[in-house]
């Protein structure tokens, strides 16, 4: 290390600092393709949700569910 | 993932980065100074014209049961407010009142308010709402330093207030008092009525005085990604009347300046804040927001179509981060685009295709394979064609070239998950046969529509011309194509795949796309002149598209050049046909005229050509990196002082060269000058033949032409630095 002029040690800090970037970034698209998805869920669920609610399919989910037994 | 603070970290690095290229430390936030504040409520409330209603808004204020003590009312006059303020000063009050003046606009009033404020808590009111008597009160009861109180929100037409049947109101009802997520009560963290909130939140996180509306959806993503507060719904029920007039917002006729311009402002500033939040949940919230803003987008297409390349135009670039493209288009699409492999799967073909939708700029939507078991996955290249895609189906079977069985299942699957008779337009393209077998199930079924199909390469003979074999087509299905054939065309039809993946389209497609003149006519040589004739008559040439110039700037490269040689980029795969020795030949001359020319290499086969570059001592011309992604090759391409570009050699197994690179044409976006090494006779042979100052040329090979254009690159008034 002592031996490294201060050029040297600012490329390899440059150098080591764009190695993590380059790979925090591919993680970043993944996570922004992961966010899209947990978005998408969430949507989905409450929309399920809803429908499970609306009276007239709570009723037949509960007759579907007396025929079972 | 979250957990890694990727955003915060990038940051962080690039600060860094700046600062060691730069030899100085980054400056720290100064801190800021606040006065103490007084338990209570400063209720804010923006007054432009409001003469209507300012009697009415007076009057519930004067009714609360809060102690005159804990709360103030802090009145902005805007714009245009004097009938108003007549009104005002004419009533009797009892309670604190302060009035402000502010320009014109609703978030700047608020700001003032805010910065007004002297309470520890905040509730925003506007001028044509009511709140119920005991609505500060209660609110005050329920308020924490570091929580956004949510109370009931009725909506009052007329006057009848409707009990909280609103889908707002409705978000609350049998909630616990700490919602165990933001997104449950989403629709309530994206308006100001019924909300009460930490002063001192709001002195840090302001209304965006930029924005015509919209402000209130913002200033809640934004002091919910920067605080991360608690939020709590009002246990006692306090309540926010929302009286609903003609003019409100929500019932504006759609324009383009509120449905586009004002959304894609919002969607801009709420992107900002995706850009460095980390934590999911947030993000899935904020997202959530993103989506109802393209919805009035979407509506305002659905009735102004003529609007839509204005729009695309717009957002084609927010690619960054998420943005509510799919939503935007959501059931716009009149065309479908059938590419067996497609994007996010890295292909070329695929890449072509997703390049043709960019390049037609319209709303479509796309069917493909899963094609993970044979290709990599590059996420980015959804930012390609991602703009204009509603619907994107992926079709999950095994992947293949030939195997009828699977293709038959991806046929089978496709038609079942297509609504096919939505479409007027169907695009097929292939390189990958399955493309154009499901275009003909689709036109089967729906005669009318009209079928539009693309040849990647030949597919009924390889590279070296042998007839590629498969079966796939039974006897009962050639007669009912036969049905439907000229008597005098139905000798070319038989059960092979690839025969049939270039005849049925032949027959049945209303246009034809070929790359270049040679594909077409190295096609149909096979053909008797009648046949040949009614193929040419419905085709098309078409290169391959050249993108503008905002993709070669989608992503960053990290390519090292030499800065005191001539550095030459080579980007592809090699195989028989286009080998690694012609690069070694150029090599070998670089060596032997000792010129400061540098090739850097970019493919999927590193460890043979390195082998190759050792064996032969070239390893200091020749320097060999692994493939890059699209976007990053892209990037990079714009770096070298050439790029250099090969034909595939087909002499000796074809009459003409029917491929033309489809690099050609993203090396032509790149700005960089073009080193072409030509098969004679070949499409890149002829547009050498047409001067360019951008390209130089010269046959495979040849190695008294590539000396003389080694000289011409390294002369230095072609390169001054």
């Amino acid at each position: 290390m002592d031996q490294l002029s201060y050029e040297e040690l600012k490329k390899i800090a440059l150098e080591s600092l764009e190695q993590e970037e380059r790979v925090l970034s591919e993680f970043k698209i993944i996570d922004q393709e992961m966010s899209a998805l947990k978005n998408d869920n969430a949507r989905l669920n409450r929309e399920l949700q809803k429908y499970k609610e609306f009276l007239p399919i709570k009723a037949a989910l509960k007759a579907k569910k007396m025929m079972k037994k | 993932m979250a957990e890694l603070n990727i955003r915060k970290r990038l940051q962080e690095i690039e600060e860094q980065k700046r600062a060691i290229t730069l030899g100085k430390k980054t400056a720290g936030r100064p801190e800021s100074h606040e006065l103490p504040l007084s338990e209570g409520i400063s209720v804010i409330i923006p007054v432009h014209r409001g003469e209507e209603y300012i009697e009415r808004l007076i009057g519930s204020l004067e009714a609360q049961t809060l102690e005159r003590e804990q709360f103030e009312v802090i009145i902005i006059f805007n714009g245009e407010y004097v009938r108003t303020e007549e009104i005002f000063n004419s009533l009797e009050t009892k309670k604190q009142y302060r009035v402000i003046y502010t320009e014109q606009g609703v978030s700047r009033a608020r700001n003032a308010g805010i910065d007004n404020a002297s309470y520890s808590n905040i509730a925003f009111l506007d001028s044509d709402d009511t709140i119920s008597a005991d609505y500060l009160e209660k609110s005050l009861e329920a308020c924490e330093p570091f929580t956004i109180l949510l109370n009931r929100l009725y909506d009052v037409k007329g006057q009848k207030p409707d009990g909280g049947a609103n889908h707002i109101n409705r978000e609350l009802t049998g909630r616990d008092t700490y919602p165990e997520s933001y997104y449950s009560v989403v629709k309530n963290l994206s308006l100001n009525g019924g909300k009460v909130l930490p002063t001192h939140l709001l002195k840090k996180t302001k209304f965006d005085e930029t924005l015509n509306n919209g402000e209130d959806v913002l200033l809640y993503m934004q002091l919910i990604s920067e605080h991360k507060p608690i939020v709590k719904v009002n246990p006692d029920e306090a309540v926010y009347y929302r009286h609903l007039v003609d003019n409100s917002l929500s019932r504006t006729k759609s324009n383009y300046e509120f449905s586009i311009t004002d959304r894609i402002a919002v969607l801009g500033r709420l992107q900002d804040i995706l850009k460095v939040e980390d934590d999911e949940e947030v993000r899935t919230l904020i997202i959530d927001r993103m989506r109802a803003q393209a919805g009035f987008m979407n509506r305002y297409l659905k009735e102004h179509m003529e609007d839509y390349a204005l729009v695309a135009g717009e957002v084609a670039h927010y690619t960054d981060e998420y943005f509510p493209y799919a939503r935007m288009n959501e059931d716009l699409a009149k065309r479908l685009y059938i590419s067996y492999c497609f994007p996010p799967y890295s292909d070329t073909s695929g890449i072509v295709m997703a390049k043709r939708i960019v390049e037609r700029g319209e709303p479509c939507d796309v069917i493909h394979n899963n094609m993970y078991d044979v290709r990599s996955m590059d996420l980015t290249l959804e930012r390609l064609a991602g703009p204009f895609i509603a619907s994107r189906r992926e079709i999950n079977t095994t992947s293949s070239f030939t195997n009828s069985k699977y293709i038959s299942l991806f046929v089978e699957r496709a038609m079942e998950k297509l609504d096919i008779y939505r479409y007027r337009e169907i695009y097929s393209r292939a390189l990958w046969p399955a493309s154009h077998v499901l275009a003909y199930e689709i036109f089967k079924e729906s005669r009318n529509i009209r079928w539009i199909a693309e040849f990647s390469d030949p597919l009924y003979r390889d590279i070296k011309n042998n007839i590629r074999q498969a079966g796939f087509y039974t006897k009962k299905d050639i007669k009912e194509i036969k049905r439907h054939t000229a008597s005098n065309y139905q000798k070319y039809l038989d059960g092979n795949l690839f025969n049939m993946a270039e005849v049925i389209p032949f027959l049945f497609a209303e246009e034809l796309v070929f790359t270049n003149e040679l594909q077409l006519e190295s096609m149909i040589e096979r053909f008797d002149e009648d046949f040949k004739e009614m193929v040419r008559q419905k085709s098309v040439i078409d290169r391959h598209p050249t993108l503008a110039p905002e993709y070669y700037n989608y992503q960053k490269n990290y390519v090292a050049l030499d800065k005191d040689k001539i550095n030459i980029g080579y980007f592809g795969n090699f195989y028989e046909t286009r080998n690694a020795e012609e690069i070694m030949n150029i090599a070998r001359i670089i060596k032997a005229e000792s010129l400061d020319v540098k090739i850097h290499v970019f493919t999927n086969s590193t460890r043979q050509v390195k082998s190759q570059i050792f064996s032969n001592g070239l390893k200091d011309i020749v320097e060999v990196n692994p493939y890059l992604r699209y976007f990053e090759f892209l990037s990079a391409s714009k770096e070298f002082d050439y790029l250099m570009l090969s034909d595939a050699r087909t002499g000796g197994y074809k009459r003409r060269n029917p491929y033309l690179p489809s690099k050609f044409s993203d090396y032509l976006g790149s700005g960089t000058k073009i080193w072409v090494q030509y098969e004679p006779g070949s499409t890149l042979a002829s547009i050498c033949s047409e001067k360019s100052d951008s390209i130089i040329c010269n046959p495979l090979n040849d190695h008294g032409a590539i000396k003389e254009n080694l000289k011409r690159i390294t002369q230095k008034e072609e390169n001054p630095v």
